[in-house]
């Protein structure tokens, strides 16, 4: 399994989830957040090491909806500029 | 650990769980396992409804419980943690932990948890024939294999693997984890699973602690992406169906908004049409039974107080609800149903998040609001949708103070074109309670909350689930909000019969002062605690200057609940909110006429 990104410190081509254009992969690096947030995102299957597909992002500061295998996500923007993704 | 205890248990009554993660069809094995032989049943000390069933196989029975939706017993919050006290009970025999076959992956997390707690177990593999027709080929028994417990293919929409399990739910205690997965058991939750019954949350809090668990959400989540891959094949490509494209058009952001609004607008309207097509024929249909209850009652009790407040209670706490309340009710249960079975409610949460976030709602609320306009009572129920406590706190309060329902507007309108009240100033003052309590609530109860929330694929409802929930959501209608309205609007009608609010007719030099209307107009606005839309009526029999009529109006549009809203509310959210929401309304109320007689000349 690949984990090489996990907890890595900040490195060329991380970027936050909010950044990313609809219709690209990503896969997840880390999550900069309190306990709380970590939690919510790691017991959805955000979980560092996976890989998501950014569906569509809704105007005007919408939600993100997110792939993740078969299920789909939504998520907010506030919550989507605190994950960390390479692009894929 | 208790192993033997299982082992060696005698084989008859015994409960065994439903597990699994949310959205997986959990309810759906429930009904298709036990027939139509569930029944619903409040978990204790909340107000979460969990579905039991019944087995009865060669002899024995068997108790078969659904349970709310979790991701992971280690990281579980609220609703979740029912999910965990009930896998952990001493009586809990054994679980059934439902996967979807189409989220193998994710799915397994949950699995690998559960298999660490070391009780007896079976996985299956629900929706299978929706994975088959994707092109995807899943081999039971080689995750049998790797799990180290019995895996059945399953799918309660064809009823595919229903013989297989029930036959095997006699045989369940012997269904032991492998070794290697017991030996972790314990581990899981700080203490062991013996030791600790979940109750306190004190182990959550503790940082070490917290990491660990997250630390092995981790594992099991590369264990879980291993495991899924090798058991998956995939034979051919998928083609899209009917519904996944129906679902892009949805979740598309401008189509979707189009499909979305207008759906909202059809539902609203039916919900409308059927409930004023049900107070017609209801009420039609009461009409004898009306006129027998007060004549029964007149001729039981001699005239006198008594007699006042029996004849007009009793048949308007019964007749009132019947006719108007059952059906709001019931047509809403149908369409939130709906709503949740269908996947759309989670699309309408995502369309409306940013109007939500104005009021520090999640965009669910914007479904209870538009049905208050429809009526105030299922309304309230909606607010289930949401996500918190405190956020139908925040809506309970907007819909009972602010929102009109059908029959107010029809009777404030009536007062308009009447008076010629100005209903620019009417609609001005809503809009400006509206939000400025939005606002104010905002600031107490308010969560910042970040969203994040699965989106559901789109389904065609199965019409047993959809009665199942209609019938949860319903039969409370006659055994906690009728008894209770019945009460009630006696105790109405003592209050009037007391000649309290004559008192305050007579106050009328002091209402005038104060609020510009003469005393009459006051004890009407005071009414609106029995029926909002009764009020306007006693003003319709007044005669009031535009200007009165307008102060009036608004005193009654902007201020207490009606009656079977006031029962909802405890019901929903309990008294103490209800005292919250009165005092308010009747704040509200008071200020917005003292305001208005000020500005107005």
């Amino acid at each position: 399994m690949e984990n090489a990104h996990v907890n890595s410190p900040k490195k060329n081509g991380q970027i936050s989830l909010d950044n990313i254009n609809s219709g690209k992969k990503v896969r997840i690096c880390g999550i900069n957040g309190g306990k709380g947030i970590y939690r919510r995102l790691l017991s959805l299957g955000i979980i560092p090491g996976n890989e998501v597909e950014v569906v569509s992002i809704h105007p005007w500061g919408g939600p993100v909806i997110l792939k993740l295998d078969d299920t789909q996500l939504a998520m907010g923007r506030g919550m989507a500029r605190k994950v960390q993704v390479v692009e894929l | 650990m208790g192993d033997n205890d299982y082992q060696y248990q005698k084989e008859n009554d015994g409960r065994i769980v439903l597990v699994g993660q949310p959205n997986v069809g959990k309810s759906a094995v429930l009904t298709s396992l036990s027939g139509i032989q569930t029944v619903v049943s409040n978990y204790a000390g909340t107000s979460v409804e969990l579905l039991r069933g019944e087995l009865k196989i060669a002899e024995q029975r068997w108790e078969i419980m659904d349970t709310p939706g979790l991701y992971s017993l280690g990281l579980a919050q609220s609703e979740e943690l029912i999910t965990r006290n009930i896998v952990l009970a001493e009586d809990t025999l054994a679980i059934i932990n439902v996967v979807d076959a189409g989220n193998l992956a994710r799915n397994l997390v949950l699995t690998l948890e559960l298999l660490e707690l070391g009780k007896p177990m079976m996985v299956l593999l629900n929706q299978i024939d929706r994975v088959r027709s994707n092109g995807v080929k899943i081999d039971a028994s080689k995750l049998a294999y790797f799990l180290g417990c019995p895996v059945y293919a399953f799918s309660a929409n064809t009823g595919e693997g229903v013989r297989e399990v029930l036959e095997a739910v006699p045989r369940m205690h012997t269904f032991l984890p492998l070794v290697s997965n017991k030996e972790v058991a314990g581990t899981t939750i700080p203490g062991g699973v013996n030791a600790c019954v979940g109750n306190c949350r004190q182990c959550l809090l503790t940082m070490e602690k917290v990491n660990e668990a997250e630390e092995k959400v981790r594992i099991r989540n590369e264990k879980a992406r291993c495991l899924a891959e090798q058991v998956t094949l995939r034979t051919a490509e998928k083609k899209p169906s009917f519904l996944s494209k129906l679902e892009q058009l949805i979740d598309h952001p401008g189509w979707g908004v189009l499909i979305l609004i207008s759906l909202l607008f059809s539902g609203f309207k039916i919900l409308l049409e059927f409930i004023s097509w049900a107070e017609d024929t209801i009420g039609f249909l009461f009409n004898p039974l009306h006129k027998v209850l007060s004549q029964g009652i007149s001729w039981l009790i001699p005239p006198g107080f008594w007699h006042d407040v029996l004849s007009n209670g009793i048949p308007e706490g019964l007749l009132v609800p019947l006719a108007l309340v059952m059906p709001a009710i019931f047509m809403v249960s149908l369409m939130m149903a709906l709503l949740e079975d269908t996947g759309l409610l989670a699309r309408y949460a995502v369309l409306l998040e940013r109007l939500g976030r104005l009021l520090g709602v999640s965009g669910q609320a914007a479904i209870p609001l538009c049905l208050g306009f429809g009526c105030r009572v299922p309304a309230v129920v909606a607010t289930r949708v949401l996500p918190s406590r405190a956020q139908r706190v925040i809506i309970i309060t907007l819909l009972s103070i602010v929102i009109p329902c059908a029959a107010t507007l029809g009777m404030i309108t009536s007062v308009i074109a009447v008076f010629q009240v100005n209903a620019i100033i009417l609609l001005l003052a809503m809009i400006s309670v509206f939000l400025i309590l939005g606002f104010i609530l905002k600031l107490i109860y308010g969560e910042k909350g970040d969203l994040i929330y699965e989106l559901p694929p789109l389904r065609v409802p199965r019409v047993k689930n959809l009665l199942t929930k209609v019938k949860l959501r319903f039969m409370g209608f006659f055994t906690e909000v009728l008894p209770l309205l019945i009460i009630m609007s006696i105790g109405v009608r003592i209050i009037l019969a007391s000649g309290w609010m004559t008192q305050i007719a007579g106050l009328d030099s002091v209402t005038r002062d104060l609020f510009g209307i003469p005393g009459e107009a006051m004890v009407a606005v005071f009414l609106t605690v029995i029926q909002r839309y009764l009020a306007p009526l006693i003003l319709l029999n007044l005669t009031l200057s535009p200007r009165e009529a307008t102060i009036a109006i608004s005193m009654i549009a902007l201020s207490l609940p009606c009656l079977p809203v006031v029962v909802m509310t405890i019901r929903e959210v309990g008294s103490r909110v209800l005292l919250g929401i009165i005092s308010t309304g009747l704040a509200v109320s008071l200020l917005i006429g003292f305001m208005l007689n000020l500005i107005l000349t």
